[in-house]
């Protein structure tokens, strides 16, 4: 690849200029440059008022496993849909990789198990009285500490799940409201452990949507950053 | 990017000392063709800040690797230019309250135009300033900020320093190395509406080899 252009040169430093010169330039950089920049924000609704002031979540940075209980496929609506549909619009929020709901087919392997009221419990409650009454949709853990106990399944097996969701289909008038209800619930399960006031929110105590807000979205990208009093 | 007085100074201050004059013995003119080189290179990259915050996670580069080919021109004995097609990763850490956890693997193309000042010969090793800007595509990591909704083309500049050990510029029969490190940087741009973001450049430092023939 040679070609026969001859140039007339000239050496434009020496070794020593050249290091000054790297390092000259790398100063300037590191002068002139900034990192970029984040701030989290704020809670749109107060995420404890249900927990007692506790602010609760899952340790950042882990997959978090859900297990829903889907034998009976008889049923008019579809908890399995409902649970596909929830995983998905709350997987969409983080902004840190701070969490992944991942559907399991193994309870024991679950650290969220959702049922419907149709089915028995899969897992039995800890040491927390566990009390759902005529709730559409109830999410229960029992913190001794400033930890969640581990539940054991219905058989007595160990597990690891620390959260369970009870939804009532009997309560709700079709899917949408059903979608609505367990992806509701499985906020309270990320720890939002509230209801928004205003009525489009998901976190809303009656909710009509199974998308999470900005609001919801925010109040759960506050939580995700905050310190934790109880972890799950 | 804050271009204030004390930058403006540094850069002054940078240029005075490295590229004054030299004496007319340094100055001394030769003649050489000009050649073509084919350029490979491999590095480790080192550091990376991606974001950092009062009330936010730090996201921060592990080490990781480039692979890179390009074509360099020998313009004089001297003064070669040159363009560079690079592949990397680099893994990610999240750091926040005190805990750390992954943020996946980052992945890196980039194309490159190098300006490279060598200095005068002393024995058979050299020493080149090199120059470069270009671009940078970073794709992967694509759930974490700021990578999530960031522009997907990223300016790019570097400096750096090389040791080569040779052919000269002139010389395309026998092969080229060279240790080098740079220092890179590149302007990281991301909006989200669920944390307030701001424009920023991450450096690096990039060592390696470098092989040209």
């Amino acid at each position: 690849m040679n070609t026969n252009r001859i140039r007339t040169l000239r050496a434009p430093f020496g070794s020593r200029r050249a290091v000054a010169a790297l390092v000259g330039l790398i100063a300037c950089a590191l002068v002139a440059c900034d990192t970029p920049t984040a701030t989290r924000p704020t809670f749109a609704y107060d995420p404890t008022t249900l927990s007692n002031g506790m602010l609760y979540r899952w340790a950042n940075g882990q997959q978090l496993h859900v297990w829903a209980d889907l034998a009976d496929s008889t049923r008019a609506v579809n908890l399995g849909q409902s649970v596909r549909t929830a995983i998905a619009r709350w997987n969409d929020l983080p902004a840190f990789a701070e969490f992944e709901l991942v559907i399991v087919s193994n309870p024991a392997d679950a650290q969220i198990i959702i049922y419907d009221r149709a089915r028995p419990m899969p897992v039995r409650a800890g040491s927390c009285a566990f009390e759902p009454r005529a709730a559409v949709g109830y999410t229960y853990f029992c913190a001794t500490g400033g930890n969640a106990e581990r539940l054991a399944l219905a058989s007595g097996a160990p597990s690891r799940a620390s959260v369970v969701i009870r939804v009532d289909d009997t309560l709700v008038a079709g899917q949408s409201r059903y979608d609505a209800i367990v992806a509701h619930e499985l906020g309270h399960a990320l720890g939002i452990g509230a209801h928004s006031s205003v009525a489009g929110d998901l976190m809303f105590g009656l909710p009509t949507t199974s998308f999470p807000t900005g609001r919801d979205a925010q109040t759960l990208q506050y939580v995700l950053g905050a310190p934790a009093d109880i972890i799950l | 990017m804050h271009w204030s007085g004390a930058v403006a100074a540094c850069l002054a201050a940078t240029a005075l000392a490295s590229f004054a004059p030299r004496s007319l013995r340094a100055q001394a003119a030769v003649r050489e063709p000009v050649v073509w080189r084919f350029v490979g290179e491999a590095a480790a990259s080192v550091g990376g800040t991606w974001l950092e915050g009062s009330r936010a996670p730090t996201v921060r580069s592990k080490p990781g690797f480039l692979f890179g080919v390009g074509l360099q021109r020998g313009w004089t004995e001297f003064v070669a230019a040159g363009a560079t097609l690079r592949g990397g990763i680099q893994p990610l850490e999240i750091r926040e309250n005190g805990d750390s956890w992954s943020g996946g693997t980052l992945t890196e193309a980039n194309f490159v135009a190098t300006l490279s000042l060598q200095s005068r010969q002393r024995r058979t090793n050299r020493v080149s300033l090199d120059l470069s800007g270009g671009a940078a595509v970073l794709s992967g990591a694509n759930d974490i900020l700021p990578f999530h909704d960031a522009a997907s083309l990223a300016p790019l500049a570097e400096v750096g320093i090389a040791i080569r050990r040779g052919a000269t510029n002139a010389d395309a029969s026998r092969r080229d190395l060279a240790l080098f490190v740079r220092y890179s940087t590149l302007k990281v741009q991301s909006e989200y509406v669920n944390a307030v973001t701001t424009t920023g450049w991450v450096g690096r430092i990039v060592a390696g080899l470098r092989v040209s023939r």
